[in-house]
């Protein structure tokens, strides 16, 4: 009898420890949980927990790969795609982050985009070609509902995402470059849209020939959408904004995604 | 814990009133609880810190009278071994001469003291008795510990044995060759 209640206790213990190394191991990233699973079996039970595999952020993976810190170019090698499709063992994932910059070819965008249908939320850098990104999410991942930019936003992006994304009810398009034509777009046609986050961000318009560049202040937007769009926008002061500020009057912290500060987000669920 | 009161017979003598205050207030300094750890050792340990743990401030919610000293508070998933070096981590970091520097290097040693099993299992007792500063720290440095390092230095950092077999673990290096994980 002591026996056995020694050998629940001990199951009870393990389950229980198994459960703390779980929430230990929520902190870390994917390379690290590479690590972590080759420890011993308990930690590879652990590392395995679905919980784990909700979010991927390829984009910090880049860096930590190499361990140089920063490096925008990891993932330009030929191999991207390969190690891209490492984790298609993650049928759980609900989140993606892509990585900056880098080149994944068609095939493996729509590998990884097939084995993850239950996708409900992706970060959309310049690496993929809007040309088959779109459609591969359009065709596999059914769930999508919140789509974040960390490259300039055009009209190209806004027709995809018409077209592709017809359920989208949460876009941020902050810290970038947005095209006026673009924003106005995907606000007037996608009828699901719940949320537009355009802090920090320039919108422009460009003339045909791009030599003549107009910037829209906020003021300006009001001008230009009926009310129930502009309802949607989630803006900063512009003008008064001391983030817009700083970066215009600091050369190197031009607009895009070299800087951290396009992981941060209004939206706290698009924020990592 | 007696010497700490034998300043005050030192002080210069003041009024009675005075001196009953000081007295009242040194009492409810020194207030201790009872606790009986799972291989019934018992603990009598300061209010201040006994009530810090969640376990014990449910007990007391529930049964208020455990307060009086007399009865036990028992701690049943807490061996006396764990309950000690809990009790070590609480005395340091409620130390009020302790500085900034104190703090981090006996953090640093406390952790560095444990071997796995017994990291292990106060983990599970910090866990039952929700002490949230002392399991926070724990998780906390666990994670920094194991980030950007590569599987060996994990495993002899914490003393776990490798319970893989050869192949076992080859397969599993080639499934994350990908992280470019180093593998000695």
């Amino acid at each position: 009898m002591e026996n056995s209640n020694s050998t629940t206790k001990k199951d009870w213990n393990n389950f229980l420890f198994n459960e703390i190394l779980v929430s230990i191991f929520t902190s870390l990233n994917v390379v690290d949980l590479a690590v972590a699973s080759l420890v011993c079996k308990s930690w590879n039970r652990a590392c395995r927990d679905p919980s784990l595999w909700h979010k991927l952020d390829l984009s910090r993976m880049s860096s930590y790969c190499l361990n140089i810190p920063n490096d925008y170019h990891a993932w330009n090698d030929k191999d991207s795609s390969t190690k891209m499709t490492q984790f298609l063992k993650t049928p759980n994932l609900k989140r993606l982050v892509l990585p900056m910059t880098g080149f994944l070819t068609m095939g493996g965008v729509n590998r990884a985009m097939k084995s993850w249908g239950g996708l409900e939320s992706i970060t959309i850098s310049a690496m993929v070609p809007n040309s088959y990104i779109f459609s591969a999410i359009g065709k596999y991942c059914k769930n999508i509902t919140e789509m974040k930019f960390s490259c300039e936003f055009e009209e190209d992006h806004a027709d995809a995402i018409i077209e592709h994304t017809p359920n989208l009810k949460v876009l941020s398009i902050r810290t970038i470059i947005v095209s006026m034509k673009a924003l106005r777009r995907v606000l007037t046609s996608l009828e699901h849209l719940e949320a537009v986050n355009i802090c920090h961000s320039l919108i422009i318009n460009k003339s045909h020939r791009g030599s003549r560049v107009v910037v829209y202040g906020i003021g300006d937007l009001r001008k230009h959408f009926p009310s129930s769009c502009l309802g949607k926008l989630i803006f900063c002061e512009g003008r008064r904004c001391l983030r817009c500020k700083r970066r215009d009057t600091t050369p190197s912290r031009r607009y895009g995604c070299h800087d951290d500060i396009w992981r941060q987000d209004e939206i706290t669920s698009l924020a990592h | 814990m007696a010497e700490e009161t034998e300043s005050t017979k030192t002080e210069p003598l003041k009024t009675a009133e005075e001196e009953f205050k000081k007295l009242e207030i040194t009492e409810e300094e020194e207030s201790e609880l009872k606790l009986e750890t799972s291989d019934h050792v018992t603990f009598m340990v300061e209010a201040s810190i006994a009530m810090k743990f969640g376990a014990v401030q449910q007990y007391l919610e529930v049964s208020p009278a455990a307060s009086a000293s007399a009865t036990a508070i028992p701690l049943h998933n807490v061996a006396s071994r764990e309950l000690i070096l809990i009790l070590e981590y609480y005395r340091m970091h409620d130390w009020v001469d302790a500085g900034e520097r104190d703090l981090k290097e006996f953090d640093e040693r406390f952790l560095k003291d444990l071997n796995y099993e017994e990291l292990k299992e106060l983990l599970l007792a910090a866990n039952y008795l929700n002490v949230e500063k002392l399991f926070n720290f724990l998780t906390k440095s666990i994670a920094n510990i194991i980030r950007n390092k590569d599987v060996e230095f994990v495993r002899t950092f914490f003393g776990i044995d490798n319970d893989y077999t050869p192949e076992e673990e080859a397969a599993y290096r080639e499934e994350n060759a990908w992280a470019g994980v180093k593998f000695v």
